[in-house]
């Protein structure tokens, strides 16, 4: 009898986790996938379509039309990963945020949209004004979670028209880390291994930072970024990107400058 | 007698089926570096919108400077001109130290030097688009000049340089994303802001360069139907 029901609880707990699993793997589907654009851009007249569906290597999307841009639904979690809103390169004049202003309003759209953001310790990476031409121009805010020295993946980016202050684009990656975090490489030794990939360089500037890539779909890899600059040679700049598995020495990717 | 006619009618179905395929706009594309297959990408993508579009590897400097009058649309995907940080910019390297830069100001590489300051008036005053996919194409080099504003200058409709170092495959990325998107419709700037966030979760995480772009010109236009630039 003791033994029967031993059998019947472990059935039990086979058919709970397969189906969980199966719900954790299977996708939200477009309908679902809708609501959250709209929840997310919050307005009723908005035009939802949805367009495709796109992979990545850090995971796959349902992309829609709002009409007024994209927006990007992961697959699987519902999250929306990125969006983007036209009307928002037309400068109004109205509010023109000084570079403090601008940061704050990014901060807190960041705040809005990113569950958990004020928890993470997330890191102000990148600020910059980036001008387009006759496109117009961006304030660029990009946060990076920083877990023992370690880039992880989850970022948001969050672009603002320098004019008027509102919201052009928004990237917002969210994922479980699950790689190791100690590197087996030290960083002097991923520069050295930099170098060779660009031989004959003579090396002006470098930098390097140990960050998780998704170097395959789906799959964390604990990396160094490798930025190295060299003297010109036939009147073209030298050097470019390397990244190297922190683990193992392995060159995943070099890219030279164009 | 019958064969003769037979002769005939198919040397004219040749001949209109000749002029319909060379009446559509033209574009070339460029790959002038370990950049394949963005110019090969690039080309089928403009021909799905309509266009007799080629493209190359590896080109002398004066085959693509000559093409460039009958282009509807000119893209260029290889390494930009650098001498130091005070001199860099202003032009784009092709095969055998051939370049086409911007202007002549006493300065140049390499011994096949091209200049789009030496175009006549109407040369290339009806391309649409013009696609500098290089590092510092839109960087003003006190050498040579800057090339996206020389290139306006000669009446091109639009074009689109980087101000920054751009790596080749951040800028393969970019390029597929924008061919893409203005074959589905976008407008090019639309079509090269939505590339440049794509590039951002492509790994390595991050814009490297992409975010540089800088659009001359009617920004919000799109390249379908197929046409030639306005005059």
């Amino acid at each position: 009898m003791k033994k029967e029901f031993i059998i019947a609880m472990m059935c039990v707990f086979v058919t709970i986790s397969v189906v969980s699993a199966v719900i954790a793997t299977a996708p939200i589907g477009v309908d679902i996938a809708k609501e959250k654009v709209q929840e997310f851009v919050n307005d009723p007249s908005v035009n939802i379509q949805y367009q495709n569906t796109e992979c990545q290597n850090i995971g796959d999307c349902y992309t829609f039309s709002t009409g007024n841009g994209q927006v990007y639904v992961n697959m699987y979690t519902g999250v929306v990963e990125r969006a983007s809103f036209n009307d928002a390169w037309k400068s109004s004049g109205e509010i023109r945020p000084d570079s403090a202003g601008a940061e704050m309003v990014a901060r807190e759209y960041a705040e809005e949209k990113y569950s958990g953001f004020a928890d993470m310790n997330m890191q102000l990476i990148n600020s910059d004004l980036r001008n387009h031409g006759d496109a117009g121009s961006e304030n660029s805010f990009i946060w990076r979670e920083t877990i023992e020295g370690v880039l992880t993946p989850n970022t948001v980016v969050v672009n603002i028209n320098p004019v008027s202050g509102r919201i052009i684009s928004y990237i917002g990656i969210q994922r479980e880390i699950n790689c190791v975090l100690e590197p087996e490489l030290s960083e002097e030794d991923a520069l050295k291994i930099a170098e060779k990939q660009f031989p004959g360089i003579e090396v002006t500037e470098k930098t390097a930072e140990l960050t998780i890539e998704y170097t395959k779909p789906g799959l964390q890899s604990l990396t160094w970024v490798i930025t190295m600059k060299g003297k010109p040679k036939d009147y073209v700049l030298q050097g470019g990107l390397v990244v190297i598995d922190a683990l193992t020495g392995e060159a995943l990717m070099t890219s030279p400058y164009l | 007698m019958k064969r003769v006619l037979l002769i005939l009618i198919a040397c004219c179905m040749l001949a209109i089926l000749t002029c319909s395929v060379s009446a559509l706009p033209e574009t070339n594309n460029y790959d002038c570096s370990d950049t394949t297959p963005t110019a090969y990408d690039a080309q089928v993508d403009q021909s799905s919108m309509g266009y007799n579009s080629s493209s190359a590897t590896n080109v002398f400097a004066l085959t693509a400077y000559n093409r460039f009058k009958s282009d509807a649309i000119f893209f260029f995907n290889g390494h930009g001109l650098f001498y130091d940080y005070s001199h860099k910019g202003g032009g784009i390297k092709f095969s055998d130290e051939s370049w086409i830069m911007a202007k002549d100001i006493g300065y140049h590489p390499g011994n096949y030097p091209y200049y789009i300051t030496d175009y006549g008036k109407t040369d290339i005053d009806d391309v649409l688009l013009v696609v500098y996919l290089a590092c510092y194409s839109a960087h003003y080099n006190p050498y040579n000049g800057h090339l996206v504003q020389e290139t306006m200058d000669k009446g091109v409709d639009i074009c689109i340089g980087f101000d920054d170092e751009v790596e080749i495959e951040n800028g393969k990325y970019w390029s597929e994303g924008f061919w893409d998107r203005v074959r589905n419709g976008e407008s090019v700037s639309e079509a090269a802001r939505n590339a440049k966030n794509e590039c951002y979760s492509h790994w390595p995480f991050g814009y490297h360069g992409v975010d540089t772009y800088e659009i001359s010109g009617d920004y919000n236009g799109c390249l379908t139907p197929a046409r030639y630039g306005d005059y």
